[in-house]
């Protein structure tokens, strides 16, 4: 192939229409809910289990009312911001790479050309599966932060995602 | 009769056996501590026992789960592995990714004539798959059915040693003994020896608190005495320091970079060295990633750089093990190597776009209220200690400047070329089409600004600029993408 060197206007490159991108299901605020709620009553188990070994409560002072406090403020922090933050995500597949953007005050919008993806997978966490949505995980050669994680599609629109890039890069080999 | 792989299957039933070996030896590894804690409160010895046999009865339940989970099979042109207990996951592998397809027989192998296969992709140790037991026959007909497909390019191991044709090699570059010194001379001193400086406050105070007093012992010398003292026994300090570094350095050169020979072949790198045990390191053009280098201050006097080469490799330690490090080098002989690689692509960047004044100015005044409040706070407390951290500040201020003085990223057909530096200067060079994904990342700050940060992601690590114009940064990440996309070239 003749080796061709054309100048390249920057301004006439395809852009990246931020309001394109598809927001995740608003249905997984279910899941993301049930899943604090799990947690919560383990970290409340916890707690309530070294209660119970306490002895002498003198001996520990303030400690204990301390832990409760901030077990009860990390609880509330998650359920107030994982569903805010899970709101702020959203995906953008194009014709040839797949955007994602997250992040409530640091955003980040990663893209990954569909050429560069190495295998791809659907995975799906108990809860999630209850509720039918799933995880749509792409992985690429450049380590663990350009890897691509979309969370809380629905395992149908995940499915179809995942064969149309699995086709996207059969077709950019030949 | 050749196994048929278009219906899921389930590895061979000795992979129960492996799997609960190797979710003990995980558990065992991490949760020993816990455990031992456990134990230690618990006192009942009896108690603890039937915990223990509780806990391997359940990793052999899910072990046997997991087993019963895992299945794949093979489609026309893809690797399909579903697995999982509670997390269920369905992975599809396209063969063209497939790098490599390796064989384990450990001993638990052998004995159940079976064998563990490993499938990599190109990536981190993410992208590898463990087969944990096939009976061979089962394992080398999956081999065959996979290798068959036309579409893999490389069934060698991704790290093996590679032979390159030494036709057509040329020496570009040799260290002389000379050269090594200048190396081990050139090092980066200055950071070791500011440990005494830290080192005598650290001293004085724990002193004092050992009630060990200063003052008693220096009543009987009078005060130009004490101070031509303290001032020579300061400074024998630093000379001796500055010494020891120095003969340090030299050593370390000696022994890292002795005999270092660096070499351009038809379509690759070589380079030898070693003072004990003589290495050699290979590099293909093709899996050539990215290019470093760099300078120090003082280095800036003899004019050397180090110049590191990497490659893709399948994790963080192959990669750092299998770079090309030089150091020692002239500008002269990294523009030939770039010449060499690149034979007629541009490579050379002339024009560079800067990062924003914001970089430098926010830091300025974090900064300066850091300082505001330090000096506030150095007239309610005792010691010279606040002022250690109050000279400090210019220092980074400094720094600041420098690192946004100097930062810059340039692109052309071919390349995307990023400098930087604070007091020396660092170059970083990759070909566009190599790139594997780019980001662009905006804090609060940035956002009211209109900045964000450009992060490329290669095989072989990270690039990144931070605070371009919002505008030029998206441009920068439309045009990788671009390239990225319309390259035909194999990235490796």
């Amino acid at each position: 192939m003749p080796f061709s060197n054309q100048e390249i206007d920057i301004d006439l490159l395809p852009f990246v229409n931020k309001e394109s991108f598809i927001p995740l299901e608003m249905g997984y605020g279910r899941v993301i809910f049930y899943e604090n709620i799990i947690f919560a009553i383990v970290l409340l188990g916890g707690l309530m289990a070294f209660y119970f070994n306490v002895e002498n409560w003198e001996d520990w002072g303030y400690t204990p009312y301390i832990l409760l406090l901030v077990t009860i403020l990390l609880i509330a922090f998650l359920f107030w911001f994982r569903p805010k933050a899970f709101a702020q995500k959203s995906y953008l597949i194009r014709e040839h790479d797949v955007l994602f953007q997250s992040g409530l005050w640091w955003t980040n919008e990663t893209a990954v050309p569909f050429a560069r993806i190495q295998h791809s997978a659907i995975s799906q966490g108990p809860i999630a599966r209850a509720f039918g949505y799933a995880t749509l995980k792409l992985f690429t050669a450049g380590g663990n932060h350009s890897d691509l994680s979309i969370p809380a599609l629905n395992l149908n629109t995940a499915e179809q995602l995942k064969s149309f890039i699995g086709q996207k890069t059969h077709t950019n080999e030949d | 009769m050749k196994t048929d792989f278009s219906q899921p299957i389930r590895q061979s039933n000795a992979a129960v056996i492996l799997i609960i070996w190797k979710l003990y030896k995980t558990w065992f590894k991490r949760l020993l501590p816990i455990v031992l804690g456990i134990m230690a409160s618990l006192g009942n010895g009896r108690l603890f026992l039937y915990a223990f046999i509780g806990i391997l009865f359940l990793g052999a339940i899910w072990g046997i789960l997991s087993f019963l989970n895992y299945t794949f099979f093979l489609s026309e042109k893809e690797l399909h592995i579903k697995k999982g207990v509670l997390k269920k996951q369905s992975i599809v592998i396209p063969f063209e990714r497939i790098q490599s397809i390796n064989f384990k027989e450990g001993i638990i192998h052998q004995l159940f004539e079976v064998a563990e296969l490993e499938i990599d992709t190109a990536g981190s140790s993410k992208t590898e798959f463990e087969l944990y037991a096939l009976s061979t026959n089962v394992a080398n007909d999956l081999r065959q059915a996979i290798l068959a497909h036309h579409a893999i390019p490389i069934i060698e191991d991704v790290d093996a040693e590679v032979k390159i044709e030494e036709v057509q090699d040329k020496t570009i570059f040799k260290l002389s003994i000379l050269d090594l010194i200048k190396v081990g001379l050139t090092q980066n001193h200055f950071r070791s020896a500011l440990i005494p400086i830290g080192l005598y406050y650290w001293l004085r105070d724990n002193l004092e608190s050992a009630q060990i007093d200063i003052d008693s012992v220096t009543e009987g010398y009078a005060p130009e005495q004490l101070i031509s003292l303290s001032i020579s026994i300061l400074l024998g300090i630093i000379a001796a320091y500055a010494i020891l570094s120095i003969l340090i350095s030299i050593v370390t050169s000696f022994i890292r970079f002795y005999g270092l020979e660096f070499k351009r072949h038809k379509d690759g790198f070589s380079i030898k060295y070693g003072l004990v045990t003589k290495r050699q390191i290979t590099m293909k053009d093709t899996k050539v990633q990215v290019f470093h280098w760099h300078d120090n201050l003082l280095r800036k006097i003899p004019n050397i750089f180090n110049l590191q080469i990497k490659q893709a490799a399948s994790n963080a330690v192959k990669r750092k093990q299998s770079s090309i490090n030089l150091a020692g080098v002239s500008p002269h002989h990294i523009q030939i190597a770039l010449d060499d690689y690149f034979a007629e692509r541009p490579h050379n960047v002339d024009k560079f776009i800067p990062i924003s004044k914001w970089y430098f100015l926010r830091r300025a005044m974090i900064l300066s209220m850091l300082f505001l409040i330090l000096l506030a706070l150095s007239f309610y407390t005792e010691g010279p200690s606040i002022y250690f951290f109050l000279a400090w500040i210019p220092i980074f201020l400094l720094n600041s400047y420098l690192e946004q003085k100097k930062k810059g990223i340039g692109l052309n057909a071919e390349v995307i070329h990023i400098k930087g530096g604070r007091y020396g200067q660092n170059h970083s060079l990759i070909q566009t089409y190599k790139i594997q994904g780019v980001s662009l990342s905006q804090s609060p700050f940035q956002r009211r600004k209109k900045l964000n940060s450009l992060t490329i992601y290669t095989a072989a690590g990270n690039l990144s600029i931070p605070y371009l114009e919002q505008e030029v940064g998206i441009k920068i990440r439309d045009f990788i993408l671009y390239k990225v996309e319309t390259d035909n070239r194999d990235w490796m």
